[in-house]
C-alpha cells in the first residue's frame, strides 16, 4: 500500500490542528508533500517548522508543482466551496474543515456591510443551497472522496456512545447536545461577512453534525437508509447586548459581536418523530462545554467530550499549575478544574484524519462525508430562517 | 408571631406530603385545624390518621364551622380556580398546589373527548387567561395572601444558587432547566381532559416556575421591578409514538399517552434580552432528572435538585439494596446510583410551607406568589400555541 500524498491548503489554526493527525499516521501511510498559503512566506515558514518538503503561494501552483492524492482545506470558510470545486476538477480527494460552505455576502457587496442585519436569511439559505449543490456535483463528477472534518463524529466518547446505542438496539428518541464557551477570540467570528453566521454556525455545527450523523447511522443500521431531519425551529439572541451586561465594568465573556448571534438553540424533528435539541453559545463560562446525550427507548448515554472527569484537579490559587495546560477557554486555573489529558484525542482530531486517509487507501466513503456536510449547512441556514421569521421551517423541500 | 390555623381541602397524594411539612413547623406556628373533601368518610379517616380535630364534606361547611386563617388547596388542578375564588371571597389566605389553573374542557365536554386534539390551543389560552384574571381579581379584592406551592423555588440547591447569584451580582443571561423521568404512571396524566396538558404542564411547570422566579427576583433586586418573559418558542412531540418504539417488545418508558405530549421544549426570551431553555420529558430513563443551571455574566451555577452526588452507591446486582429507597422513578437499583438522602428536603417541600405560614403570620408576600402562578400558567399555554401554530408567540400583550 503506497502512502497517501497530502497537500495542505492554509497554514493557520486548523492546519495546526490537523498536522498532528498526519504525523501520527506515520510516513508509510501518509506524506505531507506540500503546503500552500498566502503570503507564500507564511507557507514557507510553516513548511520549515513541520519538515514539509515544498511550499507554494497558491493551491493552483501547488497542484501543478507536486504530485498529490489529496488536499486538506484548512482555509477560511468563505473559500471552501471554490477550493473544493477546483481540487475536485483536478481529481484530488478533499478533506475540508467544517462548515462545508455558507453565505458570506459575495463580491458585489461592500466588505464592511453588516450582512447579518441587512440580508434576509431566506436569501442566504437559497445561496447556501446553490453552493452545496455545486460542491456535491463537482465531487460526484470527479469521483473523489470527500472527508468532512467534523471531529465530533470521531471523538472517542461519541464513537463509544454509538457503539452502546447500536448494541442496546433501542430507538434514539431524543438527542441533546451543546458546544459553548466564553467566546471566540478571532475577529472573523464576530462578523457574518467572514464567519457565515454566529454561535450556531461556528460552534453549533459540531453538535448538530454529530446529532444528524447519529440518526443517519441509526437509520442505516436498522432500515438501510438514513433517518433525516424533517423540520427545524430555532431561537437566537445576543446575550452580551443585554443592557445590564453592557453596564458591567469587567467583562468575563467576549464582547464585540457585530451582526452575528452569541447564543442559539435549534430544535430538529426527524422524519421518524424523534427530536434533537442543539445549543451553542459564546457566552458560557467555565471552559469549553462539549457534550452529546442520547436518550434511547431502553437506555441513556452521555458523551462528555469536554469537560470530563478523566482528570480532576484542585488548586487553592490560580498560579499553582502554571504553565501546565488545563483545558480550552478555562478562565482560571484556580479551584476545581477538569484538566484534559489530551484534548486533540478527546476531540477526535487524529481519528478524523486517520479515517480520511484510510478511506482513500481502501476506496470507501469516510464516516463523515459530503451528505452530512450538506445537511449540516442547510439545516443551519434553515434554522436562521426559522429564528428570523419566528416560525417552524419544513426541511423536506430544502434537503430533498 | 400569631399562630396560623389551616384547613386542608383534599386528602389525596398532595395532602399526604403537605401535612408533615406543616407539622415540622411545630404547633406554636401552625395548627392543622380541619380537613374537608367530597367523601366525608375519607376526610374523617385522613383526620384520624394525621391527628386533625375536625372533618367536613365541603369547604363551605368547614369555613362556617371552624375559625381558619388559611386553606390549603390540595385538590385536582381543574377545581383550583373555583375553590381559590370561594376561599378568597371568604377572606381566607390560600396555599395552592401547582397549577393555578388550566384548560380542561368546557362544561358539558364529554369525559372521553380528546380535547388536546380537538380544541385549538389559542382558545385554551384565552380561557386560561379569563380564569387567571378571575382568581387574581378575587384575591386582590379580598386582600389575602396567595402561596403558590412551586417547591423548586424553595429547593435548597436552588436557593443557594440564588444566593450565589446575588453575591456575584452579574447579569443572569441564560437559564437552562429540566424536569424529566420515564413517565407518570397515573391515567389522569395521559389525557388533557384531566391533566390540562402533557409533559410541559405536569413537569415543565417546575423548571419554568423556577426560571421565571429567578428573573423576577433579579429584576426586583436590581431595578425594583420584575424582569418578565417577552416571547416563547416551543416544540412538543410524542416520542413514544415513534413507529420503531411501538414495535419494540419491551417498554421501559411509560406508553399510552392519549392526547398530550410526552416531550416538550420551551425557549423564552425575557424583556431584558436574556433567555431560558426549559425542557420536560416523560421519556427519560435513569430516575427523575431535575436541574437548573444559571449562566451569569460573571459566574455559572448549577442546582442539581435530583439526582445529585450527595450520596453515591454501587450494587453489582439490583436486589442488594433490598427495600431501601434510592430515588424517584429509578428503573433499577443495580449499577451506580445516586440515592437521595431525603427527597422531600431536596425538593423544598418543608421550606415552601414554612414560607407560606411565615408570610401569613408576618403579613408579607410569599416568595412564590400570585404573579408567578399566573405567569407560569399563561406562558405554558402560550407555548402550546407556539408549538401548534409553529410560530413565536409574543407574551407582552398576554402577561400585561
Amino acid at each position: 500500500m503506497s502512502a497517501v500524498r497530502v497537500g495542505l491548503v492554509g497554514c493557520g489554526f486548523s492546519a495546526n490542528l490537523h498536522i498532528g493527525g498526519y504525523e501520527q499516521l506515520g510516513p508509510e501511510r501518509c506524506q505531507l508533500a506540500a503546503v500552500c498559503g498566502v503570503p507564500k512566506a507564511s507557507a514557507e515558514a510553516f513548511a520549515a517548522k513541520h519538515s514539509i518538503p515544498a511550499a507554494f503561494g497558491g493551491m493552483d501552483e501547488m497542484l501543478a508543482g507536486v504530485e498529490l492524492d489529496a488536499v486538506d482545506l484548512a482555509v477560511p470558510n468563505y473559500l471552501h466551496a471554490a477550493f473544493i470545486i477546483e481540487a475536485a476538477r483536478a481529481g484530488k480527494h478533499v478533506f475540508c474543515e467544517k462548515p462545508l460552505t455558507g453565505y458570506f455576502g459575495g463580491a458585489d457587496r461592500p466588505p464592511d456591510e453588516l450582512i447579518g442585519k441587512t440580508v434576509p436569511k431566506r436569501t442566504m439559505l437559497e445561496e447556501a443551497t446553490r453552493q452545496c449543490a455545486a460542491v456535491l456535483e463537482a465531487v460526484e463528477k470527479a469521483g473523489i472522496k470527500f472527508g468532512y472534518a467534523e471531529n465530533w463524529v470521531y471523538a472517542p466518547a461519541f464513537v463509544k456512545l454509538w457503539r452502546l446505542a447500536k448494541t442496546a438496539g433501542g430507538t434514539i428518541i431524543r438527542i441533546e447536545a451543546e458546544e459553548s464557551h466564553s467566546g471566540s477570540h478571532a475577529d472573523y467570528a464576530r462578523q457574518w461577512r467572514t464567519s457565515g453566521g454566529g454561535s450556531l454556525m461556528v460552534k453549533g455545527s459540531h453538535p448538530l453534525g454529530a446529532a444528524i450523523q447519529l440518526k443517519r447511522w441509526e437509520g442505516e443500521e436498522k432500515f438501510g437508509r438514513p433517518i433525516r431531519p424533517a423540520s427545524v425551529m430555532c431561537e437566537v439572541g445576543n446575550l452580551t447586548w443585554i443592557e445590564a451586561f453592557k453596564q458591567e465594568e469587567a467583562h468575563h465573556l467576549r464582547t464585540g459581536w457585530r451582526d452575528v448571534e452569541d447564543w442559539g438553540i435549534i430544535v430538529v424533528k426527524f422524519e421518524d418523530g424523534s427530536v434533537a435539541e442543539v445549543k451553542a453559545a459564546d457566552t458560557t463560562l467555565g471552559g469549553v462545554h462539549n457534550y452529546l446525550e442520547a436518550y434511547l427507548s431502553n437506555a441513556r448515554i452521555r458523551a462528555n467530550i469536554n469537560p470530563n472527569d478523566s482528570c480532576v484537579a484542585y488548586a487553592p490559587e490560580a498560579d499553582i499549575f502554571e504553565p501546565e495546560y488545563i483545558s480550552e477557554k478555562i478562565e482560571t486555573k484556580g479551584g476545581w478544574t477538569f484538566p484534559s489529558p489530551d484534548e486533540d484525542w478527546h476531540q477526535g482530531y487524529p481519528q478524523e484524519i486517520a479515517d480520511f486517509i484510510t478511506a482513500i487507501v481502501e476506496d470507501r466513503e469516510p464516516a463523515a462525508g459530503a451528505a452530512l456536510a450538506r445537511e449540516v449547512t442547510l439545516v443551519l441556514y434553515a434554522a436562521y430562517v426559522a429564528a428570523e421569521e419566528g416560525r417552524r421551517v419544513d426541511l423536506k423541500p430544502i434537503l430533498g | 408571631m400569631p399562630k396560623v390555623r389551616i384547613g386542608l381541602l383534599g386528602y389525596g397524594n398532595a395532602a399526604q406530603f403537605h401535612v408533615p411539612a406543616f407539622r415540622r413547623l411545630g404547633p406554636e406556628r401552625c395548627e392543622l385545624a380541619a380537613v374537608c373533601g367530597r367523601s366525608i368518610e375519607r376526610a374523617e379517616a385522613f383526620a384520624k390518621v394525621h391527628g386533625i380535630p375536625r372533618a367536613f364534606a365541603t369547604m363551605a361547611d368547614m369555613l362556617s364551622a371552624v375559625e381558619l386563617d388559611a386553606v390549603d388547596l390540595v385538590v385536582p388542578n381543574h377545581v383550583h380556580a373555583e375553590y381559590a375564588i370561594e376561599a378568597a371571597n371568604a377572606g381566607k389566605h390560600i396555599i395552592c398546589e401547582k397549577h393555578l389553573t388550566g384548560y380542561f374542557g368546557e362544561p358539558g365536554t364529554p369525559d372521553d373527548e380528546p380535547i388536546g386534539e380537538t380544541v385549538p390551543k389559542a382558545k385554551m389560552l384565552e380561557r386560561v387567561i379569563e380564569k387567571c384574571d378571575a382568581i387574581g381579581g378575587a384575591i386582590e379584592e379580598a386582600g389575602v395572601k396567595f402561596g403558590y406551592a412551586e417547591n423548586w423555588v424553595y429547593a435548597p440547591s436552588f436557593v443557594k444558587l440564588r444566593r450565589l447569584a446575588a453575591a456575584a451580582g452579574g447579569t443572569i443571561i441564560r437559564i437552562q432547566a429540566e424536569e424529566s423521568h420515564s413517565g407518570s404512571p397515573s391515567v389522569y396524566a395521559k389525557q388533557w381532559r384531566t391533566a390540562g396538558g402533557g409533559s410541559l404542564v405536569l413537569k415543565g411547570s417546575h423548571p419554568l416556575g423556577a426560571a421565571l422566579q429567578l428573573k423576577q427576583w433579579e429584576g426586583e433586586t436590581k431595578f425594583g421591578k420584575p424582569i418578565r418573559p417577552s416571547s416563547v418558542v416551543c416544540e412538543v412531540g410524542n416520542l413514544t409514538f415513534i413507529e420503531s418504539v411501538k414495535q419494540e417488545t419491551k417498554h421501559y418508558i411509560k406508553m399510552d399517552w392519549k392526547d398530550v405530549e410526552d416531550w416538550g421544549l420551551m425557549v423564552l426570551k425575557f424583556d431584558d434580552g436574556s433567555v431560558a431553555e426549559i425542557a420536560a420529558g416523560d421519556t427519560t430513563l435513569g430516575g427523575v432528572h431535575n436541574y437548573l443551571e444559571a449562566y451569569l455574566s460573571n459566574g455559572r451555577i448549577r442546582a442539581n435538585i435530583n439526582p445529585n452526588d450527595a450520596c453515591v452507591a454501587y450494587a453489582p446486582s439490583p436486589e442488594i439494596f433490598g427495600d431501601e429507597y434510592i430515588t424517584e422513578k429509578i428503573e433499577t437499583k443495580g449499577g451506580w446510583t445516586f440515592p437521595s438522602p431525603e427527597e422531600d428536603w431536596n425538593l423544598g417541600y418543608p421550606h415552601e410551607m414554612a414560607d407560606f405560614v411565615s408570610a401569613i403570620a408576618e403579613g408579607r408576600e410569599p416568595v412564590s406568589g400570585l404573579m408567578l402562578a399566573r405567569d407560569v400558567t399563561v406562558v405554558l399555554y402560550a407555548a402550546y400555541v407556539s408549538a401548534e401554530e409553529g410560530r413565536r408567540v409574543d407574551l407582552g400583550p398576554i402577561l400585561g
